[in-house]
């Protein structure tokens, strides 16, 4: 209405009002008001610097403690959300690639109202990084739990040392240059790099910072009630202008139960509804809710079980390959809230092209491939789990997939387990009954690819395509463009062994009630930032 | 009296220590611990595991885990959960009352509802209220907690838009209490659905079995007035039973208030410990399962002393 | 029989009974078939009289003395008759009126005592409940009502008989309790069924004293209802031996004890034990009782009868005068039938 005011149009029919409110890009922001979002699980552990739960670091990242770069949390078109200041205004990378200097924000509070400085970077690090350079005595504060969540970055990274060349430059000295270093900032996979106030460590100790949460986002964190919710509100000495919080207040509600959480939204209960029955989002929209869906670093895969026989035969693999029906799964089974897998990197990753395709689905070649092997009737065995961060309809998709297998020719089985004992199973090397092995992961950041095909960090069972080396290589290029090249060479050969495949990406759909405006549904795992988000009329 | 409250207490006492080995060893047998839980996609880093490990104290044996904790508890700690850095004792007492909130609901739609119910179908036996109000119960104890609450959830949330569909409160509501107590009609209507039937069910039957009683036709046959007869000699005969019943109902409607929780996102509990189990986060779980099992026990004793005192006959014999 | 108080023209029922039941019918109406209970009986109380109804199990005597209470319960109902107390016919009454005879009319004890009384409530609670609603006293007067009538019926230790719960007592301090409700109001009429049966013989006979004794002295019509010929013996001023729903003989107690005429009555005595034996119930007869679904055409006693001619299987007899004051319902026995009203008042 504030349109039509400006506009002096004061005497206009009803009807033409609607429609002129109606359009969303005519309404001006507007301050206020509590915005409430059910998340689809426990938030878990909220410290920073441990937490490895994709649906607390949501919310906690970026909103309450922010990293020194991040991503553009505003810009919905780009994949992947481009790479801006954060902490740090700007950045140099030396010459070798070894040492970043990052420039600090100045004037920046934490919400405890302390000053933030480059002293507050190296801190934050040490809290982390189990550095034998500088001597544990410098860091008094260093965090067991926080070196076991989120070393690895610092040990991927190569990380020497970190030192606060004056209050607001700070150097980061690796000892091998490492071409994701600055996008690692980002991402929010185990230990999320938000920085928070030492005074607050201080003050509270290490296990208590996760009642005590002290960063410099748009919001502050105000109380969290396990099981229950979390209360954000708006920090009003925010130094970022652009994204200062709209709404007064952020509750985050934990409801597991997905039918619970639609109740709330339709109650009036809660605004933001994270992974809605897909079954359920056509009614949905009927009844006017928005559905914002996103492209995601999530890919539903599954590794083949070296130690499977069968396998042995490079022809009964690729059978597998043609068999499954990945755009039947995601546009049918998943009713469009999934794309079909194309390729071994993520699709939010810099690498991955437009273009790359999969081997396409093919049922009759998939069985003249295992009548040529001689392996028709084969028993594959495929294993996952009831549920779990990520996992999407596991069950569901299990039995698409099994009924695939069947058509082209195997016998295929589905092993079901609960999502904690699964991972543990996973890790500690695979089953020697799974054949097919599900698990669902995937990052932006490039060193994605060492997770599943560093041998170093393979669980016994996932088969050593040979890319180790070169995944490491391509790290240390400085070269962003041939790095680039080169993990898209790396994907390739990966597709070409057939020993691993993308299932599905996720494009991790999220409800919305019409009253909500502006909810940039960004092309990383950080969904949901909300500093501009606000409540219209509806 | 007091040597047999000892001699329950004891026997209380006992059943609870032996739960907790059981779920401990039941821990111990199921793949996954609290760092694989924590750590999750990093699980697959050794090195993590085994300081994360070594930080939670899941290092150590098995049996000198499970002693700590003993010995800790004992001493009144419950320990630590290491998901929430709060100490358990904390986390379960603010659940707990959650979850009181939630059963003295329940128990309160579980009377005003039974025994009325139960009182009227007995005294109209064979009526159409009979009928169709025992029938109505019969049906009803035979759906699942689960879709009856879906079921509350759809037409009173959704479609006559006039009951909140979950949670305990809404943050919209200035009011917390007024707040609490709308959000807690349909959970407390779905916990003590089965209890319900249970106890309209027992009223009727207990009722019936004491109005052909030869004392009731004594008082007839003295002119004792049928008001007198049903509401002062009827009801204290059926006052034990009618306790005892309610006793083990609130018991049982612990055990329904856990799936309650989950339906209606109460956060009870029922949820604290199933999560606590789905996260391995054994001290949350165990102090739980200890406080529900105590409670449990609690009640069946309060009603059985209640039940014995109330009875003429079973009060000398304690 | 010698009796101390009250004359002879009374005991034996001369003057305008108390109770006067004409043709009462109960039915037990069952899903397969219809038991006929009482089967339309005529029996006259007087003040002051004892009568004791008489006959094996499922006769019809309990049923009888619940009708008269209106107390049958369900499937049963009263189906006809005409149960008349001082003139008033009861099955005219409604609920609540019947609510208030009840007690101060009539009242009624029963077989097992502490049954009859309520176990959560002390007796002393019981009993002043009852004084206080027959009798519209105060909770003070109705305690101290309730104290003199226990005394009156001899239970010793009044204190703790009043604190104590049914469970506390013997079985005959709860029948002296119950005797003791039964008579707060003087009711004009007390059916006692099998009151002393489930007793030992010493209690038996103290409590029949106290019944004597207190109904005595307070002139009662009673209905006593006993399979005991001992009880019959001690305490019957007139007995009606019931069969299979129906009277079949009626008379003074010494009379019919001394003299059965119906042969069902005959076969009672010669099968009560001789004297000196401990036990002097009535024993089973040979045969069994006929089935309440399918009646003999004639006779009902008939399938069992020693004596009976054909005649008997076919046509059912009517309840005849065959002495001054007595009936039975036999066609070997008296020389014709005879109308009701004739015999209503036996003289």
């Amino acid at each position: 209405m504030s349109l039509l005011n400006k506009l002096g149009i004061t005497a206009i029919g009803a009807v033409a009002a609607v429609a002129l409110a109606g359009i969303a890009a005519a309404e001006e922001p507007r301050e206020g008001g509590t915005l409430i979002a059910a998340n689809e699980a426990e938030l878990g552990e909220l410290d920073p610097h441990i937490t490895c739960a994709t649906s607390s670091a949501r919310w906690v990242m970026n909103h309450i403690a922010e990293p020194l770069v991040q991503q553009d949390m505003t810009d919905e078109g780009s994949i992947p959300p481009p790479l801006i200041p954060g902490l740090a205004q700007s950045w140099d990378v030396s010459e070798d690639g070894k040492v970043y200097t990052f420039h600090l924000q100045q004037g920046v509070k934490f919400h405890d109202g302390t000053d933030f400085t480059a002293d507050d970077v190296v801190y934050n690090v040490y809290r982390q990084f189990d550095q034998t350079t500088v001597g544990r005595e410098n860091a008094p504060h260093f965090y067991e739990a926080a070196a076991a969540a989120a070393g690895w970055r610092w040990d991927i990274a190569g990380l020497d040392f970190v030192e606060a060349v004056d209050d607001h430059t700070v150097n980061f000295h690796l000892s091998h240059p490492f071409n994701p270093f600055l996008r690692m900032f980002t991402q929010t996979d185990c230990g999320p790099m938000g920085i928070i106030s030492p005074e607050s460590v201080e003050k509270y100790g290490n296990d208590g910072v996760q009642a005590n949460m002290i960063g410099t986002g748009p919001f502050k964190f105000i109380e969290r009630v396990p099981g229950d919710y979390m209360v954000l509100e708006r920090f009003d000495d925010y130094w970022k202008e652009e994204w200062r919080a709209l709404v007064d207040r952020l509750v985050i509600l934990v409801m597991p139960d997905v039918a619970a959480r639609q109740a709330a939204l339709r109650a009036g209960e809660a605004h933001i509804v994270i992974a809605p029955d897909p079954d359920s989002l056509p009614k949905l929209v009927e009844e006017g809710f928005v559905i914002s869906k996103g492209t995601m670093p999530h890919i539903w895969t599954v590794s083949f079980n070296e130690h499977e026989a069968a396998f042995a035969d490079e022809r009964v693999r690729l059978a597998v390959h043609h068999a499954i029906d990945r755009e039947g799964m995601a546009n049918q089974l998943l009713d469009g809230t999934a794309l079909p897998g194309e390729s071994w990197l993520s699709r939010t990753s810099e690498a991955f092209k437009e273009e790359d395709r999969w081997h396409a689905y093919d049922p009759a070649k998939a069985r003249a491939l295992l009548e040529e092997a001689g392996a028709l009737g084969t028993k594959i065995v495929f294993a996952t789990s009831t549920s779990g961060s990520g996992q999407m309809q596991p069950a569901k998709m299990a039995e698409w997939i099994q009924r695939n297998l069947i058509d082209a020719g195997f016998d295929a089985e589905i092993q079901l387990m609960e999502w904690n004992a699964y991972i543990a199973k996973f890790f500690e090397g695979f089953d020697p009954e799974w054949s097919l092995v599900q698990m669902s992961w995937g990052w932006t950041a490039a060193y994605w690819l060492d997770m599943f095909l560093n041998p170093g960090n393979q669980p016994d069972g996932m088969m050593d395509v040979g890319v180790g080396d070169a995944i490491t290589a391509a790290h240390q290029m400085t070269d962003p463009a041939a790095a680039n090249e080169a993990y898209h060479a790396i994907a390739e050969q990966v597709k070409a062994s057939g020993w691993f495949m993308p299932i599905v990406n996720d494009t991790a759909p999220i409800v919305l009630s019409p009253c909500v405006r502006d909810y940039p549904h960004v092309s990383d795992w950080q969904t949901g930032f909300v500093a501009r988000t606000w409540l219209g009329d509806c | 009296m007091v040597r047999f409250l000892a001699k329950r207490t004891v026997l209380a006492l006992f059943t609870l220590w032996g739960v907790t080995v059981l779920i401990f060893i039941l821990f111990q047998a199921l793949p996954g611990d609290a760092a694989i839980s924590l750590l999750g996609s990093q699980a697959g880093n050794p090195e993590a595991v085994a300081r994360m490990r070594s930080y939670l104290g899941l290092d150590r044996p098995a049996y000198i885990q499970y002693f700590v904790w003993l010995g800790d508890l004992l001493q009144g700690d419950l320990g630590q959960s290491a998901r929430f850095d709060q100490p358990v004792s904390k986390l379960i007492l603010d659940k707990a009352l959650n979850s009181i909130i939630l059963l003295v609901g329940s128990a309160v739609v579980m009377f005003s509802v039974g025994i009325p119910l139960g009182i009227v179908a007995a005294l109209r036996e064979r009526s159409l209220f009979d009928r169709i109000g025992m029938g109505v119960i019969i049906v009803l104890g035979m759906v699942p907690v689960f879709w009856f609450g879906l079921l509350l959830i759809y037409l009173f949330a959704l479609v006559l838009d006039v009951l909140p569909a979950s949670r305990m409160y809404s943050f919209h509501d200035s009011n917390r209490t007024l707040s609490i107590l709308v959000h807690l009609v349909l959970p407390a209507i779905t916990t003590a659905a089965i209890s319900i039937t249970i106890l309209a069910r027992v009223t009727r039957a207990s009722l019936l079995e004491t109005l052909e009683a030869p004392f009731m036709q004594a008082l007839i046959a003295r002119g004792i007035p049928v008001r007198r007869r049903i509401w002062r000699h009827a009801m204290r005969n059926i006052l034990p039973i009618m306790v005892n019943v309610s006793g083990l109902q609130i018991g049982w409607l612990f055990s329904g208030a856990i799936f309650t929780e989950v339906i209606f996102s109460w956060p009870g509990i029922g949820r604290l410990i199933y999560d606590a189990v789905s996260a391995r986060d054994v001290p949350v779980a165990l102090g739980g399962i200890l406080v529900v099992g105590a409670l449990f026990v609690l009640a069946n004793l309060a009603a059985d002393v209640a039940t014995a005192s109330l009875d003429p006959r079973r009060r000398e014999a304690m | 029989m010698a009796s101390s108080v009250g004359n002879e023209e009374e005991k034996n029922g001369t003057a305008e009974p108390v109770l006067r039941v004409r043709g009462l019918t109960t039915h037990f109406e069952l899903s397969s078939h219809t038991v006929r209970a009482v089967d339309g009986i005529d029996l006259d109380v007087a003040r002051g009289q004892t009568v004791c109804l008489v006959g094996e199990s499922g006769s019809g005597k309990s049923a009888t003395g619940l009708s008269i209470l209106r107390l049958v319960p369900s499937p049963g109902r009263i189906v006809s008759g005409e149960i008349s107390l001082n003139g008033v016919n009861l099955l005219d009454l409604d609920a609540k009126e019947m609510e208030r005879v009840r007690g101060p009319e009539v009242t009624m004890v029963f077989q097992h005592p502490r049954a009859a009384l309520d176990p959560y409530f002390r007796i002393g609670d019981q009993v002043t409940e009852t004084a206080a609603i027959q009798m519209g006293l105060s909770r003070r007067q109705a305690h101290e009502t309730a104290r003199e009538h226990l005394a009156a019926v001899h239970v010793s230790q009044i204190d703790r008989i009043t604190r104590a719960y049914p469970h506390q007592l013997s079985g005959g301090e709860c029948q002296r309790v119950m005797i003791a409700m039964a008579l707060l109001c003087r009711p004009k009429l007390l059916i006692a069924d099998e009151p002393t049966s489930a007793l030992d013989a010493k209690v038996q006979s103290d409590l029949l004293d106290v019944l004597r004794e207190v109904t005595e002295e307070y002139e009662m019509a009673v209905i006593l209802i006993t399979h005991d010929i001992g009880v019959v013996e001690r305490m019957a001023d007139r007995v009606a031996v019931m069969y299979a729903g129906r009277i079949v003989e009626e008379g003074a107690a010494r009379d019919v004890l001394s003299s059965p005429q119906h042969p069902y009555t005959l076969g009672l005595m010669n099968s009560v034990p001789k004297v000196g034996q401990r036990s002097r119930r009535l024993q089973q007869l040979d045969g069994q009782p006929p089935d309440p679904a399918a009646m003999p055409p004639g006779c009902r006693f008939a399938p069992r009868c020693a004596e009976r001619v054909p005649h008997c299987s076919e046509v059912e007899p009517e309840l005849r005068p065959v002495a001054p004051g007595r009936f039975a319902r036999c066609h070997l026995r008296g020389d014709a039938p005879m109308a009701a009203e004739e015999r209503a008042v036996p003289g």
